[in-house]
């Protein structure tokens, strides 16, 4: 719409002549253009207000060649349209009002968040259920039995108790019965070395062992038991901190334990009554004997707690559990590098570029506690010792290693 | 009167309300305050109108008037905690003409 034609739409509904409108024009133009000037701004009924802003000079990037370039200070004009106007404008989309979306975006979220928590737990199961096979294969191999049971820790200990109390038992008894049992023992006899052979055959770890003498071979099975029990127990040490995250598993699992403890206490019984009415005459060699061979088999069972932790150490992924990290003692003498504080470095930082993630400045922190009393406040050209870690401690893959540096924090860093 | 209420007077002073405009003018052209308000009522009316329908208008050598879409954006009440979807909307713009930027430097 050109001057002219406003001019004539004004002329006609006001029944001013166009001279006058133009001169009336022309004057509002030069009126405002001067308000502004003067006033800053310019009111107009059923418009809207024209204000002048002034707009300090700031720095910018020349578009074409890169230079910093200086625009310099400068005026200008905005407007702001009244209310009217404003809706007149608008009318096309008046219609349209402002939609609460409270609960419904938060409702799609939450179901895909815990979609991939259900997404993230069978995967973790179906691992797990394919590690429990395939310890279960190596079991069988090495034992040359089926596994189908798993004692627990206590299961052994108990066994140790149980059999010093077999043993003592036996020794009573042995002097009772031992001239009745003379005759009988005979036949039994052969019955047992059979079971010997059988178990000694069956159980491959004491093979080594079944060079002694016939009368040990019993105790041998034993020690070969002892050591079955014991992968066992190494199979269910590291199965036991999985089967916590299954609750519905335990109680199955806890049955299991059971069942098997009383089979191995009925064997044990079993196998030393045998031993008693097998070798009457040699009675007090024999308890001494057997004593020995308890405090061999508690030496062998401790030897292999040690190896189970060993083992625990290099499972999957050599990843540590938490509590392993709470019993391990971190050496922070062992200096890896050195970084000299500058301004604005922060221990979180120095983490991350050494460790790999922020969490870990905490040990950074501790190695430094001669120096930093305030891990929030290092001050500029302090030489910040960074210690070597065991890397299973700062495994930024290990959900547990991050928890453990948090626990830390907790202890040390407030 | 005192000094302070003349600086009073002067910040008061810093809008030209749509009185002042009216007054101004009718001092220029000579005609009388009525006959102004009638012209700029008409002159307001066109103006709007013209925007409305959807063109750029120039408004005398100011400057431009166009309409501007806004897009439609998720609000987020920190207090209640609601979001809100506030619906695209169309506003007024207005460019100044290069002889306006020129004479308010």
């Amino acid at each position: 719409m050109t001057k002219n034609e406003i001019i004539s739409i004004i002329a006609e509904r006001t029944g001013v002549n166009r001279a006058d409108v133009r001169l009336f024009l022309d004057k509002f133009n030069e009126i405002v253009l001067q308000g502004l000037n003067d006033d800053q701004m310019v009111k107009i009924k059923g418009l809207g207000t024209f204000k002048m802003v002034s707009v300090k000079a700031r720095k910018s990037v020349s578009v074409n060649g890169g230079e910093t370039i200086e625009i310099p200070a400068h005026n200008k004009v905005t407007f702001t349209a009244e209310k009217i106007f404003a809706d007149m404008v608008n009318e096309p989309l008046a219609h349209l009002e402002v939609v609460e979306l409270s609960d419904s975006p938060v409702e799609d979220e939450d179901p895909a968040e815990e979609g991939s928590d259900e997404f993230v737990t069978p995967a973790r199961m179906k691992k797990l259920s394919e590690d429990a096979v395939e310890l279960k294969g190596l079991l069988a191999d090495i034992n040359g039995l089926p596994v189908n049971v798993e004692p627990e820790k206590e299961v052994t200990v108990e066994e140790n108790t149980v059999e010093e109390n077999v043993v003592e038992e036996v020794a009573v008894e042995e002097s009772v019965v031992e001239e009745v049992a003379v005759e009988e023992s005979v036949v039994e006899e052969v019955a047992v070395e059979e079971s010997v052979v059988e178990e000694s055959t069956v159980e491959e770890n004491s093979v080594e062992e079944s060079s002694l003498k016939e009368e040990n071979d019993n105790q041998n099975g034993q020690v070969g038991e002892y050591e079955k029990v014991d992968d066992e127990h190494n199979y269910e040490e590291s199965k036991k901190d999985e089967t916590m995250t299954h609750g519905g598993k335990v109680g199955r699992i806890f049955l299991l334990v059971m069942l098997l403890l009383l089979v191995i206490v009925g064997a044990i019984y079993y196998v030393n009554f045998k031993q008693v009415a097998d070798v009457p005459e040699k009675e007090a060699e024999l308890v001494v004997e057997r004593k020995d061979t308890v405090e061999v088999k508690r030496d062998t069972v401790e030897v292999k707690e040690d190896t189970v932790v060993m083992e625990e150490d290099k499972l999957p992924d050599g990843r540590l559990t938490i509590e392993q990290m709470r019993t391990m003692k971190i050496d922070y003498s062992r200096i890896k590098a050195t970084e000299t504080v500058r301004d604005g470095s922060r221990l979180t930082m120095i983490a991350l570029r050494a460790y790999g993630c922020k969490e870990f400045w905490i040990h950074i922190y501790l190695a430094n506690r001669d120096q930093v009393s305030n891990p929030g406040q290092i001050t500029t050209g302090m030489v910040i010792k960074i210690p070597e870690i065991d890397g299973r401690l700062i495994d930024t893959t290990n959900p547990d290693c991050l928890q453990y540096a948090k626990e830390l924090q907790n202890k040390y860093g407030k | 009167m005192p000094a302070n209420l003349n600086c009073l007077a002067k910040y008061y002073d810093k809008n030209m309300n749509h009185k002042e405009l009216q007054a101004a003018l009718a001092e220029k052209t000579g005609m009388s305050q009525k006959q102004c308000q009638a012209i700029l009522d008409v002159f307001v009316d066109v103006m709007r109108k013209s925007v409305v329908e959807g063109e750029s208008t120039q408004m005398l050598d100011l400057g431009a008037f166009d309409v501007r879409e806004k897009e439609q954006k998720v609000m987020f009440n920190p207090l209640t905690g609601k979001r809100s979807l506030i619906p695209p909307k169309l506003v007024v713009g207005f460019k100044a003409s290069a002889t306006t930027k020129n004479q308010i430097k």
